[in-house]
């Protein structure tokens, strides 16, 4: 049975009359001990699935999903009070920016211990001996002196740690990493993924990756997502994704990737924007933007299909990167 | 990998405490300064009025009635500041009268900020329906002058020294709570309360553990700002008689029953007239002091 199953989930927003779907129809799974990466350009429902399984989209926002199990647990049929008994314990999260993540008020030590007395219960030399371990464990030097400092005291790279180690303090099954190295420099950028593959190793953990850049992924996870427009439109093993991908979307994300354009004098890049509520397509929410695009595609939506991976497109790219029929 | 973590260990900075860091910059201000001290005095004055103060406050000393300052032609030592119209010392009047001067501003901001506070979260936290209601009612009371509402519950609830406390915190608690809620907003949509949902937080904790401490620097300044108009005001209700009633000595008090010697004895309206200005300016200048330390974003604009 896998850790996490989540079957047809769907996140509105907006009035009930004209409501926009920001996660449509999304099946998404993983077992433990697994490294997942989602990936997909900003708005494309990355986030919003996670705050959805989380239980923090508030009202107006709406969330329906045919499973979402969690570890045994149905997190649709919780109420508040158990659900956060588990989320926090069992599922933890990173976020993109470790400066504003943290609580400006407070010493990193508090909020370290905080999580700890709450839902481990520990109190006094053994609270304050975890933290100093969980510390230690994330890398960062003079952890005794660092229990006392202010967030702002601390550049971001120590942040995330810090916030690398309350997510991991109660050791949960799933951790999601929400673009953990989004705000820090590239040397920064490879210590902190470095110490995410470890920890997530160490503890046999969960760990959805999500992020917009695809070396992070092709590195570390075994498995991709990739989003687009609130769907899943191809997933695939490592790194068959990157060798031979299926959906157009995937192609064009692959070939704006600095590196694969040697010798161009312009990047690749895919035309256009994510569609918002009023400019969605009748047909393949690609579309309009895709390179390879029928007549099919602009009236009937694909669904996602496929044995090797899934993929959602009526054309799906062979090894030579073109739709069957060109 | 541990030599290079010892070498940056040693590195690590000692920073000073927030404590420290907060008198550095507010000591760096010197009009602050000076304020702190006299309002420091005043604090002691109403603490220790008892032993500070040469005479009893409702003692009538009829020999000598309009008893001019000790530095003026017929003025008597022992009467530092003169007597005013029933040959009571003003100086040990001023001292008491500070004590309840103080008393009261310090209540009555009390009594407006820890409502307030609470209403400004509410209506933080529940934009919807609560948040609205509670804005709109403090809408309308802000739509009064703080002084004409004042006198209103006065008027209602008659004089006295607790219900001027009373009247001073409901003018001043719509500042409070549209102050709270605003700096809540712009901290419920930071990644940190978000952080703290994951990590298992409930409203509760939300509100007054993650959110408020982040929001108490607006609300410091408007506490020391609210204490000077409190007490400004309570001299004004005491002037219109609706404050506390004599024989206890306040500052509005004493400047109201001392308008009719104004020109006979202008001592007895000046002293009291004189503390309530210094008073008054010395808390705003600390307020102004507190504002730049605790706000250097502020500062900087300035």
């Amino acid at each position: 049975m896998s850790l996490l199953s989540i079957k047809n989930l769907r996140v509105e927003f907006g009035s009930k009359a004209h409501p926009f779907a920001a996660v449509d129809g999304l099946d998404f799974q993983i077992d433990r001990g697994e490294l997942v990466g989602i990936v997909g350009e900003s708005g494309s429902g990355k986030s919003v699935t996670m705050m959805a399984l989380m239980g923090l989209i508030d009202a107006p926002g709406r969330v329906t999903a045919d499973e979402l199990m969690f570890d045994g647990h149905d997190l649709l049929k919780l109420n508040d009070k158990q659900r956060r008994a588990i989320v926090g314990k069992d599922i933890a999260m990173i976020f993109q920016d470790a400066l504003t993540s943290l609580n400006p008020s407070y010493t990193v030590g508090y909020q370290i211990m905080e999580s700890l007395k709450v839902h481990l219960g520990l109190r006094g030399a053994a609270l304050e001996k975890r933290a100093l371990e969980l510390l230690e464990m994330v890398e960062i030097p003079d952890a005794k002196n660092r229990l006392h400092t202010y967030p702002h005291q601390m550049s971001g790279g120590m942040n995330q740690r810090v916030m690398i180690a309350m997510a991991i303090s109660c050791e949960p099954k799933l951790l999601i990493a929400d673009e953990p190295t989004t705000a820090l420099d590239v040397t920064i950028q490879a210590q902190i993924m470095d110490l995410l593959g470890r920890l997530q190793r160490e503890h046999n953990m969960g760990l959805i990756m999500i992020t917009h850049d695809l070396a992070v992924v092709a590195e570390m996870a075994r498995r991709v997502c990739v989003m687009y427009a609130g769907q899943v439109v191809e997933e695939q093993a490592v790194p068959a994704i990157f060798n031979t991908p299926h959906h157009p979307y995937t192609q064009a994300l692959l070939d704006a990737i600095p590196e694969h354009n040697k010798g161009a004098s312009r990047l690749s890049a895919l035309p256009g924007i994510v569609p918002g509520h009023y400019d969605r397509p009748v047909g393949c929410l690609l579309s309009p933007r895709c390179r390879f695009v029928q007549d099919r595609c602009r009236t009937e939506r694909p669904p996602l299909a496929g044995t090797d991976g899934r993929v959602r497109c009526f054309f799906p790219l062979n090894e030579e990167g073109k739709p069957a029929h060109v | 990998m541990t030599t290079q973590t010892q070498a940056i260990a040693e590195q690590t900075p000692s920073f000073p405490s927030p404590l420290k860091e907060f008198w550095q910059s507010f000591s760096a201000n010197k009009g602050a300064l000076v304020a702190l001290c006299i309002f420091g005095v005043a604090l002691i004055c109403a603490l220790f009025a008892g032993f500070i103060a040469p005479h009893d406050p409702v003692e009538q000393f009829r020999d000598h009635m309009l008893t001019p300052p000790s530095w003026q032609d017929g003025g008597m030592g022992t009467y530092f500041l003169g007597t005013d119209e029933l040959g009571r010392d003003i100086l040990s009047r001023l001292i008491f009268g500070a004590r309840i001067s103080l008393l009261i501003a310090f209540m009555s901001v009390m009594m407006s900020m820890i409502p307030g506070v609470v209403l400004g979260l509410l209506a933080a936290f529940f934009p919807e329906k609560l948040g609205t209601a509670i804005m709109r009612v403090m809408d309308v009371m802000l739509a009064l002058p703080s002084l004409l509402l004042a006198i209103c519950i006065v008027t209602i609830l008659g004089p006295g020294l607790v219900n001027t406390m009373i009247a001073i915190a409901i003018g001043t608690l719509p500042s409070y709570t549209r102050l709270t809620r605003a700096a809540a907003m712009g901290e419920i949509g930071k990644e940190y309360v978000t952080a703290s949902r994951v990590a298992g937080a409930g409203t509760l904790r939300l509100m007054f553990v993650t959110v408020l401490p982040n929001c108490m620097a607006p609300l410091i300044v408007n506490a020391t700002l609210g204490f000077s108009s409190a007490i400004l005001e309570t001299a004004a209700l005491g002037f219109l008689g609706l404050g506390v009633q004599p024989p206890t000595p306040e500052w509005g008090t004493m400047l109201s029953a001392a308008r009719d010697y104004i020109e006979r004895a202008p001592w007895v309206v000046t002293m009291p007239g004189l503390t309530v200005l210094i008073s008054v300016l010395a808390i705003n200048l600390m307020g102004d002091g507190l504002r730049d330390a605790l706000d250097p974003k502020l500062k900087r604009a300035a």
